[in-house]
């Protein structure tokens, strides 16, 4: 009986899925060229599964201003943001980004994860209620958790099943809506607007991730609820670092009076060290580059729609949405897995999500366009789908996108 | 008060035949996660298991539940609070 037997469904699984070729989760890079190129066992690849939505991994002023503070301020902070961690340029970044969203208060977390921690395991507790979206990532699921709170799902994007659902909670105690502008998967958007008005009608809290949408959606860049036209009825955005500022880290902008508070009681803000000088320069500078270049999510917004309808035109399943995320859905994990091994003999890199990870267990050829893949690449890739889903015999079987 | 009881039973033992692949009938001894489903399916059962009832089902009390009986236990539970309440 060894310790990690409780695993062994898990290994039996990744053994019958890796038995076919390569392993699409032991992949790692001998190097990174630009925001689109990488190297891979020797081989140029063409990178089209990274979140690196803005395409800012290395724009000169970002490297710039992470490389002058990593020389100035030394290589980590060594401490949490409540003990020695917190230095000037924390400070001027949470004061960035609250002016960024029009808010009063904004907290910075080490990643994007952990801000979805600190904030879920914080903001409710015993007694309250937590209302999250089926889909919702992985960083929710294990925030609510730590919450104490009672929680439920209500089905994906379905406001009236989130509306049934308000209207079974007991009486006593507040309410937390959580969604997701984005969805990681498959690349759909919350419909805020509706969900907006159930919770104006139950008095309940919004909570919205950004992670996938700040820097992608809005006239400014904001994300669905700037785009949806209900940033007053969203009381937390929570957003990471790690894809359109091209770094890592974590965020969560609000109004809500005592949000300071929330430092001395949010453990995966205070038992963890703060980011390095660094990454916070280098975040601090996407974000100026994300507010001055609206340009660069024009290009984005194009290209995605570019992949979304070359995809659908040669009879892939995709996501219902031209996002950046752009999901090819396949029969089986086993196919997808073919699949992917022949896009990297191809020279692409693309995402692989098989279930649990992903909604009604399905599996998916994930991509995330940049807004620095040029027509070129995208028309590659475009080219090399077509060809391997014929080699494979992936026929059209919907011509539709995927939806419920 | 014993039949509802077995009604609720063969109802939920039903939601989760509907789940698993090759299965017309479930016993209530056997365990959820055995039958092949995973973290989000048996999530997603209970979301099937609550509209049937009109009840929340807290995800924080999915741990109390290993077997089919398990769950028919705490529905049942959370049946009574409701009707308890209203």
């Amino acid at each position: 009986m060894s310790l990690l037997n409780h695993l062994a469904p898990l290994r039996d699984a990744y053994r019958r899925l890796t038995q076919a070729g390569g392993d699409p989760f032991d992949v790692g890079f001998d190097a990174i060229l630009s925001p689109t190129e990488g190297v891979l066992n020797g081989r140029r690849m063409l990178l089209l599964g990274t979140n690196n939505y803005l395409g800012l991994t290395f724009d000169p002023a970002c490297v710039a201003a992470g490389a002058q503070a990593l020389e100035m301020q030394g290589t980590g902070t060594t401490g949490s943001r409540i003990a020695n961690g917190t230095y000037g340029g924390h400070r001027a970044l949470e004061e960035q980004l609250a002016r960024f969203y029009g808010r009063r208060s904004a907290m910075v977390f080490t990643t994007g994860y952990q801000a979805n921690l600190g904030m879920l395991s914080s903001l409710v507790g015993p007694g309250d209620h937590i209302v999250i979206d089926a889909d919702s990532h992985a960083s929710i699921y294990d925030g609510v958790k730590l919450s104490r709170a009672t929680v439920t799902r209500f089905r994906h994007n379905d406001p009236d099943d989130l509306g049934r659902r308000l209207g079974r909670l007991p009486t006593g105690g507040n309410t937390l809506i959580v969604v997701e502008g984005v969805y990681s998967m498959l690349g759909d958007s919350a419909p805020l607007a509706e969900i907006a008005a159930l919770k104006r009608e139950h008095g309940a809290y919004l909570l919205v991730d950004e992670a996938h949408s700040m820097g992608v959606l809005g006239e400014k860049g904001r994300g669905l609820a700037e785009a949806a036209g209900v940033e007053a009825d969203v009381d937390f955005i929570v957003g990471t670092f790690s894809k359109s500022l091209g770094a890592i880290g974590g965020f969560c902008v609000s109004d809500v009076p005592d949000f300071d508070l929330l430092r001395l009681a949010s453990r995966p803000y205070m038992f963890t060290a703060s980011l390095p000088p660094s990454i916070i320069a280098s975040v601090a500078a996407a974000l100026e580059r994300l507010q001055q270049e609206p340009g660069l999510r024009r290009r984005l917004s194009d290209n995605a729609r570019h992949l979304h309808g070359a995809l659908v035109a040669a009879g892939l399943a995709v996501g219902p949405e031209p996002t950046p995320i752009i999901s090819i859905e396949l029969a089986s994990p086993e196919l997808a897995i073919a699949f992917w091994n022949r896009l990297i003999e191809q020279g692409i890199y693309i995402n692989l999500a098989l279930p649990p990870a992903t909604p009604r267990g399905i599996a998916l050829l994930r991509s995330s366009v940049s807004a620095a893949h040029t027509r070129e690449q995208l028309d590659r890739v475009v080219g090399a789908v077509s060809t391997i889903a014929g080699e494979l015999g992936v026929t059209p079987r919907r011509r539709r996108a995927v939806s419920e | 008060m014993a039949d509802r009881a077995d009604h609720i039973a063969a109802r939920i033992a039903g939601l989760v035949a509907e789940r698993v692949p090759r299965v017309d009938a479930v016993a209530g001894e056997a365990r959820i996660r055995e039958l092949g489903l995973d973290s989000v399916a048996v999530m997603d059962l209970v979301m099937a298991v609550e509209d049937q009832y009109e009840v929340i089902f807290p995800l924080e009390r999915l741990a109390e539940i290993e077997t089919i009986d398990d769950l028919t236990r705490v529905v049942r539970g959370l049946i009574e609070q409701r009707m308890a309440s209203s």
